[in-house]
């Protein structure tokens, strides 16, 4: 799983406060990094839909804020920023969480993750 | 099906189809349809997210994947499944036919996605569990019964419709202002009645391919805002 995917997943657990849905937390036992083609435009347009802060602290729950630093905000010229450009890139796309869980912060609720396919089933008792 | 897009599947064995939708004339039609809409998709749409729900063995957003590649479109991919052996059959055929960036979920259609992708899906791929199934018979998955993963492959419940219909039902939540949607119906759907109470919530209907396969008859409809 993604970067990018956490950053678009919440947790649908009936019992979890509206507030506490999104983000999820992220336990990480195995992540790979693999290469994507980079689509700058891709990145720009994408970038409208990301929350950010969300993105720093998921690559800081998977250990990489020393690997991938990034700015506490996005920079209003990231259109110039080549650089900037290919590290969200990575960030949101190269990088790969094959084994671990993701964690509703609300009820504690677990979703795991095994060969890289997140499973966000509920069961009939935990839906709304 | 032979197209130039057709992925590679070599990695399925026969005994996979018991559980996994093999690939079939409504996969085919489907893509086809989008196929002859590469222009409109190209030139209206501009994809950043293409969503297929219900990806089975990933092959028709492998096939959109080679199809948008050659014409120079990149999006990310991003497909579910309610069966969990689908959806890691789908990620191997996503990882042989090179399909990235590429996501696959286990969810209930979208469940998870919903509230951070609103208005954000600009492509909607979806052929859904369409024959209309007596009442006594179950829809979606049992995790109990093994069987229940390849009937929820096309178990529709009433007139086919009761997991298509929750899809059009989020259509306006999820479309972007310029996203489209692709489906596949059958004649028992009643395409006349889908398109005309999606007329109503402020979308149009075509349909863009038609094909009648024994005793189907098969129909791919487009979907967007007016
Ligand atoms: C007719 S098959 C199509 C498979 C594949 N897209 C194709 O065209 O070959 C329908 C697919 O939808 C999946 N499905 C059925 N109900 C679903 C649900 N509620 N949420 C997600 N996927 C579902 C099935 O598991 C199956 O893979």
């Amino acid at each position: 799983m993604k970067l990018i995917t956490h950053n678009m997943l919440e947790s649908r657990v009936k019992d979890c406060p509206d507030d506490k849905r999104f983000p999820l937390g992220i336990n990480a036992t195995k992540v790979i990094e693999q290469k994507v083609v980079l689509n700058k435009q891709f990145i720009i347009n994408i970038l409208t839909k990301i929350d950010w802060e969300v993105l720093l602290e998921a690559i800081k729950q998977i250990g990489y804020n020393e690997k991938i630093e990034l700015p506490l905000e996005i920079p209003v010229e990231i259109e110039k920023d080549d650089d900037l450009i290919m590290k969200i890139h990575h960030a949101l796309l190269e990088i790969e969480i094959i084994e671990g869980e993701l964690i509703c912060q609300g009820t504690g609720r677990k979703f795991t993750i095994k060969e890289g396919i997140a499973n966000m089933l509920l069961n009939s008792e935990e839906l709304k | 099906m032979f197209s130039r897009f057709s992925p590679i599947l070599n990695h399925i064995n026969q005994k996979d189809f018991q559980f996994v939708y093999e690939p079939s004339e409504d996969s085919f039609l489907l893509c086809e349809g989008i196929e002859k809409n590469i222009n409109f998709i190209k030139e209206e749409i501009k994809p950043t997210i293409c969503l297929e729900i219900g990806t089975g063995t990933g092959f028709v957003t492998c096939f959109v994947n080679k199809l948008f590649e050659e014409n120079k479109v990149s999006c990310f991919y991003i497909t579910t499944d309610i069966n969990h052996k689908a959806a890691k059959i789908a990620n191997e055929t996503f990882k042989l036919n090179c399909v990235e960036p590429k996501e696959t979920i286990i969810t209930d259609l979208i469940e998870g996605f919903e509230s951070r992708l609103k208005n954000s899906i600009d492509l909607l791929l979806f052929n859904p569990p369409y024959v209309p199934t007596d009442p006594s018979e179950k829809i979606g998955i049992d995790p109990l019964d093994q069987n229940s993963l390849l009937s929820s492959s096309w178990a529709g419940g009433k007139n086919g419709m009761e997991v298509t219909q929750i899809v059009l039902d989020k259509l306006d939540f999820l479309l972007s202002p310029n996203g489209c949607c692709f489906i596949v119906a059958l004649e028992e759907n009643q395409p006349e009645i889908i398109a005309k109470n999606l007329f109503f919530k402020g979308f149009r209907t075509a349909v863009v391919k038609k094909k009648e396969i024994e005793d189907e008859k098969l129909y791919i409809l487009k979907i967007y805002r007016k």
